[in-house]
């Protein structure tokens, strides 16, 4: 039986350093892909999840229940991810000369079209059914732990996936709508 | 064939996004040793005084009396802090599950649930009789079935809608874990309730003049405080507060347990033009 999430914590808060090790290997992808949302490419996405981890380390003690790490460290995403936001807006320069769409040109050196389409369909769907999405496919689609994550009933969450996969399905079928 | 066909689309979807998402566990063991050379050095290594057992328990102490300083008084986190070590009181999660238990075995129940919704809330009463009359009230809109027929009442309009009754309505749904209860004899949620949740702690409390038991759990994420009667271990309060940003979002208050609740209170009639429900007195 695997250790539960607020053990981890308490363990991580003891000077347990293998025990955050553990966190992030369950959360690190999920991570990732939410500042993927955000970065639209892998390399960012990474960097914005470390820094994640990073300051959920640090903050870890003002975690008011360890149980709810997952839900509070996927919060923590999302704040990471709306201050780099902000911040691209800020230093627009960085970007400069590039949009959305001409980024998502350049990554179009995947050979694996159906992958880009999957990839650029996910990107159309909103922030939740975003996340439903990569919670659903990361934690080995295990829904009981997606539930818990997302704070949503089992019916809410397949009724999000499947809001979502028809949405990407009519995506593919036609990528103009 | 067509249902082949599908499930064969489905697959492909399916592995498709599998595929899709390894690009995120890309790099994880480099990634994963950079991070942790990167920590900070501890920053909440109890006292060194303290040995490594009694620090362990000391924080999961700290947690516990830090989210019960939210909704209690300081001394009756010390109390509940208290009772929560003390080798008398008996086990929390049997104690919890009994009062699940009951709760489904109840034949009818009358109670109030309010959602704050940042002051925008609404609040429901809601009367039930096993197994699937009921009767809900909104802000003058009425929602009553008794099994065969289902009534939607607006008191501000005076329009009766009648249809059908084809088991349990939307309506049911934002009943939380507590109306889930009796949705119908074969809903699951009450195995669900047992099973998923975890009893962070239990505590006696005053409630209404009342020594009660207040037992604190987690489920899905949201932590759940419920109030039971000590001796009959029936539940007369349970509020749900959010995992994401620990707000309430629930507030269910039992008003009557297995009261004989006449039918008139699940039928509405309309005669002559005019609209007779009895509980409204119209």
């Amino acid at each position: 039986m695997s250790v539960s999430d607020a053990t981890l914590v308490l363990k991580t808060l003891e000077g347990d350093k293998a025990a955050f090790g553990e966190l992030y290997d369950r959360y690190a992808a999920l991570i990732r892909a939410v500042c993927y949302d955000v970065t639209r490419d892998v390399t960012g996405a990474q960097d914005l999840g470390q820094e994640v981890f990073l300051r959920a380390y640090v903050k870890l003690n003002k975690l008011a229940d360890p149980d709810r790490f997952g839900p509070w460290l996927v919060g923590m995403a999302r704040n990471v991810c709306r201050e780099y936001r902000r911040s691209r807006l800020r230093d627009r320069h960085v970007l400069a000369g590039l949009n959305p769409a001409e980024t998502i040109t350049a990554q179009k050196s995947d050979s694996d079209e159906q992958l880009l389409d999957l990839k650029e369909a996910i990107s159309k769907l909103n922030e939740q059914e975003r996340l439903a999405l990569h919670v659903y496919y990361l934690q080995e689609q295990d829904a009981e732990q997606a539930q818990k994550i997302l704070g949503m009933s089992r019916s809410g969450l397949y009724r999000l996936l499947a809001k979502a996969r028809k949405k990407i399905e009519k995506y593919i079928g036609n990528p103009e709508s | 064939m067509a249902h082949e066909r599908n499930e064969k689309n489905m697959d492909t979807f399916d592995n498709n996004l599998v595929r899709r998402y390894e690009e995120f566990t890309q790099g994880h063991t480099q990634l994963r040793r950079q991070l942790l050379e990167s920590l900070p050095a501890d920053q909440w290594a109890l006292e060194a005084s303290v040995g490594k057992e009694a620090s362990f328990v000391g924080v999961k102490l700290r947690f516990a009396i830090r989210a019960a300083l939210a909704a209690a008084a300081v001394f009756a986190i010390f109390l509940g802090a208290i009772s929560l070590l003390s080798p008398g009181i008996e086990d929390p999660q049997a104690a919890w599950a009994t009062a699940i238990e009951k709760t489904t075995q109840l034949q009818s129940i009358h109670f109030t649930m309010t959602t704050p919704n940042g002051g925008k809330g609404i609040s429901a009463e809601m009367w039930w009789r096993r197994p699937d009359s009921f009767r809900m009230e909104i802000d003058g809109i009425v929602q009553t079935s008794d099994g065969r027929k289902r009534y939607n009442y607006n008191d501000k309009t005076n329009v009766l809608v009648i249809s059908d009754a084809e088991g349990p309505g939307p309506e049911m749904a934002i009943l939380s874990e507590l109306g889930g209860l009796f949705f119908s004899e074969t809903y699951t949620l009450s195995g669900d309730v047992t099973n998923k949740s975890e009893v962070l702690r239990c505590e006696e409390v005053i409630y209404k003049g009342e020594s009660c038991l207040k037992i604190v759990s987690t489920m899905n994420g949201d932590r759940f405080e419920y109030i039971l009667d000590k001796k009959e271990r029936l539940i007369y309060e349970v509020k749900r507060f959010s995992g994401t940003s620990g707000k309430l979002m629930s507030h269910v208050v039992v008003l009557e347990a297995d009261k004989e609740i006449p039918e008139s209170m699940f039928e509405i009639e309309a005669k002559g033009g005019k609209v007779i429900d009895r509980r409204l007195k119209k």
